[in-house]
């Protein structure tokens, strides 16, 4: 009884702590249409107007213009000048835990897969997911607007929802629920020990993967009196209203999946890990196979690998014409870096266009919300962010005004809130 | 005349070995004491004298004579060798032989187990055992002798082989009659190692506590050594007795043996190493050690790699190894260094005469190879007077071969051991093997194969050289031949009955068919079977397929073929960050010599001969320097068995061959400070290095560099997050302070009792007692000197500031607090302190102590006054630390080059090593960086890096570099696929899938040190 009290107690404490910075309050509606002028225009499907504008009202986006200067400002209830300055449409994470665990290191803090079963469709990620997260704050001062948060783990990890970045509530966050399944695709060579025998271990996971998507491939085709919810749960897959996001990272395991889902009836799927989709740019394109890749300051897998192979393979998937984006897939407060993983294949091959679309209009794209999101034109959300400078960049990326569907976010967090407020102490000493 | 001297001769040697027993038989006394002579043999008397036609003569036990032209005395048993050969029986060096077999303690890695609980007047730590004699604890085993016996050896030096200090082993022959016969030294040779054994005592749970326990042991012996101590330890006490015996040393790889080599150095003993075979690596290193080597010789089978997949997922290293090891004898024999080989590692012992085979293919002399199994085992246990030869008066260990011991047909037929005989087939039998044609009278021009062992032969028939052959069903009785076979194309079974002359090895008989038709047949021996096939063609395809790749430095992917030179050259018109008061300079020259900056400036003179680099566009600066890495450490970084581990070193463990250290050369990092781990409070010594790649580990340390120490704090040291140590003190923040200041006070106690000693005059001290040296307290007093400085691992401020009051009331300054994710909360009370930063850039929340990190921090600091360094304590972020000072940047509002010093001139301060490194400047050492672009911004990439003037990376090497590594693959994978295909033993390939080496604090590698 007294170590139950005392475990309160701790948490209790701890969560203080970790309230001491004050929660943002989410915008309210856009009220007032925006006219944002003279601003360097990053469409996200690779064009860029030197001096553009972006009008946008009630949430969308209502003009587009390459002329900044000449536009016809009148209707607008506010016009922001926004000489060289870079404006660009929000940034999209995909296949992310952030929101579904806070602090790593501990666990009481962790929902990104209910590792008790291995198989579980049914787990929802959108149900567990914090809005008030303190990282979220943070992705969001480098222009991360929005993301799609997924499960790890196990086989079938559950499904994952496309959210925006301010709300109060996961209710009010989501943008596309239950977008997809993701599928963790059994490792070929997973592991040390005997390759063989672990071979085997990967062709019995194979066949057990095999009779749940025919179970439920079956179930799908008619409706049931007694339901089954993690059959249920994967209906969408063979109708192509939800997406299946597949984690597999060697060739073998990336060409055995694209098959597997082709026989299986998967309508939609989507390759991420994804580590060797480099040596088979053919195969993905010709069945039409979008690819998720990693954030590349990861070294190499294998002493013999190419070093720079990571930050290469976006441009080599670009030059062969295979549709990908580029995610952060390391931590829950790297989502802020993923401008820079871009940057990061800007530097090995890609333009600064590409690199760009690489985390927006592609990533809409594989989610297929394209229509609402990822690039600036008219009639998609107003889900945009400002930077003074290249915002791909790390020592130029600076985040000065940001909308998510017309709403002005907040752009402090945590730590800017921390550093003014020793800045206090600091006013007091000889050193400032 | 010759005759007489002979007998008399003969007449003393049986005088003294007559009757050397106490044991009483349970039967009539046998004193045959017969002699036996061995005629008409090839006798190797030792590895240089070979007699074509020699006789031994032998009694006892003992040999009497070898010679060509040997009187044999009457009475002597003849036994005639014609066409067979002698060799003195082999000796093995490292040999469990006779001992019981050990088992591992208890013990956990929940409760740290913090001493020796045996109760006995023995030493503090389970692995530090002299006193443990082999020669008490052996035992006879007929069972284990014979597999050495039948392979030819007759004596070995076997030891429990147990522990980091070993006690005695035991050189021993083979006789399975009597265990005090058997033993001929009973304390050859003493023994040491790096590794624990099956102590279940935690200490040392690193390879560096091996090392350091190694040390502390030498030290405690010496101090043992006084007079006047009340004090008993029966294992230092027995630790300098055994001192006297050799020295060996275990190695299981070449970085290990060039450890324990320099252990040897530094308290005088010159070990005997026992390698593991892998010596190639390094010959020219291993050359300068000056020590003989055991090395065994259990080679790898080829890697089964007909799978794609698996063959991609081997690293070459694992390839070239393999390749390379048959190569390592004759690579050791080139470079003059004295070896002896050992069956270690061969679990089938058929396997060991392969593989000698196989390093004789590869370019052993047969001698060299007879040599490392004769003479040298026997030199280096001082027994090269009693056994390794056949030599008048020598043990008549000796064993008769059907052929030379390098052909592959080669059979031991008996051994002989210490007067025992062990006959493994019929001497009688002569060796039938061999091509014969095959006559009858419907058939001729057939090829007869009889191959087998000479006691059993098989044989098979061919019509003609391509076509598949016949088994033949052959059975041989004194000299009846009896052959059964199926033929295709003949008329069922044929029976062959016949006589075969063993002197000519001519076959003939009848012959019966199915239907009883009878014919004559006959054999008539042809050739040897080895002589088959071999055209000069086959031999130099045999020749080529044995070819080995060389040896890269360090020998795996991106290794280097040659050793570096140092460059002369001009970087012109280049940005250069100088990391100086100066700032940028554009367009500016650099030019570097001998390893240092010479020249900076707009016009420098281009002289003759040197390289020049047009810099335009470009950005040069100095290479970057991480303050906190945990890179190229083997045998783990943490020694997490007690709070305080000051006395170990990551100096004395650095791995110079680890990929790591290339990935942070290609991203521009030229030094690091190679920490211990966060796992105690007190953690290890650290090692400064440059990160030249393929150089060994003592070219990896920066010379005279000051000395550091890892201090930690917070979570770690107070194993929150549990899963081992769970017992040990302390698990509070305040606990932490407590052993800190208990390591400060017996340290300054320590320095006063040295001060006390030294003080006295010479006379006086020969009454003294010496203080003990203690490693661990002197690591703490040379920081109470202000001789070694501490990076301290830190988190929250209440730890920051304790640590600071408690330097303070020692006296002492701490060097740099490292991480320091809270430091902007305390940063003027550092500032006043005098203590550095190293931090980083933008991590946070991954634990509870992270919470409050902000990537403001750096920032904050630099303001007040404090030295900011940024730091990887990651491989990935190490290889990219550019982009760390690129983060402060963004999110601190300082200027660009206040940002980059952070990686450069700031590390190199809290280093010490800012008049070397860390800035462009005149006599600096030439650790440069050249870019394509600013090294702020994310899309700039190195393109050169140089260490000292040497070129360890450049951007269009590394594209030639991985062509290579994929030829090299490539060719080495094809041999395997030979080998697996011409039917040659083969294992499951080694697969690496991922890399295991993204070191951070506390990582806690469980080695099985055993």
């Amino acid at each position: 009884m007294r170590k139950g009290l005392l475990l309160i107690l701790f948490a209790l404490a701890f969560l203080q702590g970790m309230a001491q910075a004050p929660m943002l309050v989410p915008a309210v509606d856009q009220t007032k249409s925006i006219l944002l002028i003279n601003g360097i225009v990053h469409i996200g499907n690779g064009t860029v107007y030197k001096s553009g504008a972006i009008g946008f009202d009630k949430g969308i986006i209502t003009l587009v213009s390459e002329q900044g200067a000449s536009v016809d400002q009148s209707g607008f209830d506010e016009v922001i000048d926004m000489a060289g300055q870079h404006v660009y449409p929000g940034l999209i994470e995909a296949q992310t835990i952030l929101g579904l665990e806070e602090v790593e290191g501990i666990g009481k803090t962790t929902n990104k897969g209910d590792y008790i079963i291995d198989h579980r469709p049914h787990y929802r990620a959108i149900t567990t997911y914090n809005t008030e997260s303190f990282f979220i704050p943070t992705a969001r001062a480098n222009g991360v607007l929005v993301m799609q948060i997924a499960p790890v783990g196990g086989l079938l990890s559950g499904s994952s929802s496309v959210v925006q970045l301010d709300a109060w509530n996961w209710d009010d966050a989501v943008i596309k629920m239950d977008d997809g399944l993701t599928l963790m695709w059994p490792s070929s060579y997973g592991g040390r020990g005997d390759p063989i025998k672990r071979r085997k271990g990967y062709d019995d996971k194979l066949s057990d993967l095999k009779n749940i998507f025919v179970n439920a491939k079956a179930y799908a085709e008619t409706d049931h009196r007694e339901k089954d919810i993690r059959l249920e749960a994967m209906k969408g897959l063979f109708d192509g209203s939800q997406t299946l996001f597949v984690k597999a990272s060697l060739l073998e395991e990336i060409k055995d999946a694209v098959n597997f889902c082709k026989a299986q009836g998967v309508v939609k799927m989507v390759l991420f890990g994804a580590r060797d989709s480099y040596m088979c740019t053919g195969f993905l394109k010709e069945n039409n196979i979008f690819v998720m890749l990693p954030s590349a300051i990861q070294l190499p897998n294998s002493e013999d690998d190419d070093i720079d192979m990571k930050f290469k393979t976006p441009s080599i998937l670009q030059e062969a014409g295979v549709k990908f984006c580029i995610h952060e897939d390391w931590s829950t407060y790297d989502v802020r870096n993923l401008p820079f993983w871009a940057g990061m294949a800007v530097g090995n091959g890609l333009t600064l266009e590409q690199g760009l679309t690489a985390i927006t209009l592609s990533v809409a794209e594989i989610l297929g919300v394209d229509d609402i999101l990822g690039s600036l034109v008219v009639g998609k959300h107003a889900t945009l962010f400002v930077s003074t400078g290249d915002a791909l960049d790390i020592k130029s990326n600076n985040v000065t005004l940001a909308y998510i569907q017309g709403r002005k976010i907040d752009l402090n967090d945590r730590h800017k809130a921390i550093a003014k407020q020793f800045k206090q102490k600091y006013l007091k000493t000889p050193q400032e | 005349m010759k005759k007489i001297i002979l007998y008399f001769f003969f007449l003393l040697i049986t005088s003294v070995v007559y009757g050397q027993s106490t044991y009483d038989d349970n039967k009539v006394h046998s004193n045959e004491n017969l002699v036996y002579a061995f005629i008409n043999a090839k006798i190797h008397v030792d590895y240089q004298i070979v007699l074509n036609n020699g006789t031994l003569l032998i009694k006892n036990g003992k040999v009497i004579k070898t010679g060509e032209e040997v009187v044999i005395p009457k009475g002597a048993v003849v036994l005639d060798l014609k066409g067979k050969y002698i060799y003195p029986s082999f000796i093995d060096l490292y040999s469990t032989y006779g001992m019981p077999k050990l088992k591992k303690g208890e013990s956990s890695r929940d409760n740290t187990v913090f001493s020796n609980p045996n109760g006995k007047a023995l030493g503090w730590n389970m692995a530090v055992k002299p006193e443990v004699d082999a020669i008490d604890l052996f035992e006879l085993n007929s069972d284990s002798a014979e597999k050495y016996l039948e392979n030819g050896f007759g004596v070995v030096l076997s030891g429990q082989r147990d522990g980091v200090v070993r006690g005695t082993n035991v050189l021993v022959d083979l006789n399975d009659k009597s265990a005090n016969k058997s033993v001929i030294i009973g304390k050859a040779s003493t023994e040491v190692s790096l590794y624990k054994g099956k102590s279940s005592q935690t200490y040392p749970s690193s390879k560096m506590g091996s090392i350091a326990l190694l040390r502390q042991t030498y030290l405690d012996a010496k101090w043992y050594n006084q007079k006047g101590l009340n004090y008993t330890d029966l294992s230092l006490e027995v630790f300098n007795k055994n001192r006297e015996y050799p020295k060996f040393a275990e190695a299981r790889g070449y970085l290990d043996l060039l450890r324990l080599d320099r252990i040897g150095d530094e308290f005088g003993d010159q070990y005997i190493l026992i390698g593991a075979g892998d010596e190639f690596n390094r010959i020219g290193e291993i050359k300068k050690t000056n020590a003989s080597i055991v090395v065994p010789i259990n080679f790898e089978d080829a890697f089964e790699v007909k799978d794609p997949m698996i063959a991609d997922m081997v690293d070459l290293g694992d390839l070239k190894a393999w390749e390379l090891a048959p190569y390592n004898l004759s690579m050791l024999d080139e470079a003059d260094i004295e070896f002896a080989i050992t069956t270690n590692g061969h679990k089938k012992m058929s396997k060991f005469w392969i593989h000698l085979r196989q390093a004789v293919k590869s370019g052993l002399s047969e001698q060299s190879a007879l040599k490392a199994l004769t003479y040298t085992p026997a030199k280096l246990v001082n027994a090269n007077e009693t056994i390794g030869a056949l030599r008048t008066g020598m043990q008549a260990n000796f064993f008769i071969s059907s052929t030379s011991i390098f052909d592959k047909e080669n059979q031991i037929i008996e051994n002989w051991v210490d007067g025992n005989r062990f006959q493994f087939s019929d001497i009688t039998i002569p060796d039938l093997r061999g091509i014969y044609d095959f006559k009858s009278d419907s058939k001729s021009n057939l090829r007869l194969v009889v191959s087998g062992s000479i006691g059993k032969v098989k044989a098979a028939v061919k019509p003609n050289k391509d076509s598949t052959s016949y088994t033949l069903n052959v059975t041989l009785r004194g000299n009846d031949i009896k052959i059964n076979y199926d033929a295709d194309d003949e008329q069922g079974l044929i029976k062959l009955v016949g006589t075969v002359d063993l002197e000519k090895r001519q076959w003939s008989g009848v012959g019966t068919k199915e239907d009883g038709s009878t014919f004559n047949w006959s054999a008539t021996y042809k050739k040897a079977l080895e002589e088959e096939d071999l055209s000069a063609e086959a031999l130099a395809k045999e020749k080529q397929k044995y070819k080995p790749g060389a040896v890269w430095f360090p020998n795996k992917s991106y290794g280097f073929k040659e050793i570096l030179k140092t460059e002369t050259v001009l970087i012109k018109n280049v940005t250069v960050w100088t990391c100086e008061e100066q700032g940028n300079l554009e367009k500016t020259s650099v030019k570097i010599k001998d390893g240092k900056i010479v020249a900076i400036g707009k016009d420098l003179k281009e002289d003759k001969g040197i390289k020049i680099i047009d810099g335009t566009g470009k950005h040069l600066t100095p290479g970057m320097i991480d303050e906190h890495s945990h890179i190229s450490a083997s045998g783990g970084f943490n020694e997490w068995a007690e709070s305080n581990s000051a006395e170990v070193r990551i100096g004395d463990v650095l791995d110079p061959d680890e990929i790591a250290i290339y990935y942070q050369l290609a991203g521009g990092t030229t030094a690091a400070q190679i920490l211990h781990g966060s796992a105690n409070c007190i953690g290890g010594q650290s090692g400064l290095i440059k990160l030249r790649w393929g150089s060994n580990a003592e070219e990896l340390k920066i010379k005279d560099a000051d000395g550091f120490i890892k201090f930690a704090l917070g979570e770690n040291v107070k194993k929150s997050s549990g899963g081992y140590a769970q017992n040990q003190f302390p698990r509070t923040r305040s606990g932490v302070e407590q052993v800190d200041k208990d390591a400060f006070t017996q340290g300054k106690e320590y320095l006063a009792a040295w001060e006390k000693y030294n003080a006295l005059s010479s006379k006086e001290k020969l009454n003294a007692i010496e203080p003990r040296r203690n490693l661990e307290l002197e690591a703490i007093g040379e920081i109470l000197e202000k001789k070694r400085f501490i990076t301290c691992h830190s988190y929250v401020q209440s730890e920051i500031n304790m640590l600071m009051h408690l330097a303070d009331s020692f006296g002492f300054t701490l060097n740099t607090f490292t991480h320091i994710l809270e430091g902007y909360k305390v940063a003027d009370k550092m500032q006043a302190h005098g203590a550095g930063a190293s931090t980083f850039s933008d991590w946070w929340a991954y634990k509870t102590e992270v919470m409050d990190a902000i990537p403001y921090n750096a920032k904050i600091m630099h303001k007040a006054g404090v030295v900011v360094a940024l730091n990887s304590d990651n491989d990935n972020e190490g290889s990219n630390l550019n982009l760390l000072a690129s983060k402060v940047y963004k999110y601190g509002g300082l200027t660009q080059v206040e940002a980059f010093n952070m990686v450069t001139i700031n590390p190199a301060k809290l280093l010490h090593l800012d008049h070397r490194m860390g800035s462009i400047k005149v006599g600096k050492d030439a650790d440069l960086v050249l870019w394509d672009g600013n090294p702020l911004s994310i899309y700039s990439t190195v393109l050169k890096t140089y260490i000292d003037g040497k070129c360890y990376y450049s951007k269009d090497e590394n594209g030639k570099k991985l062509n290579e590594i994929k030829k090299e693959r490539a060719r080495i994978i094809e041999k395997m696929i030979g080998e697996e295909e011409g039917g040659g033993s083969t294992k499951k390939a080694p697969v690496k899938k991922k890399r295991q080496t993204v070191h951070e604090c506390m990582d806690i590698e469980m080695h099985h040190l055993e």
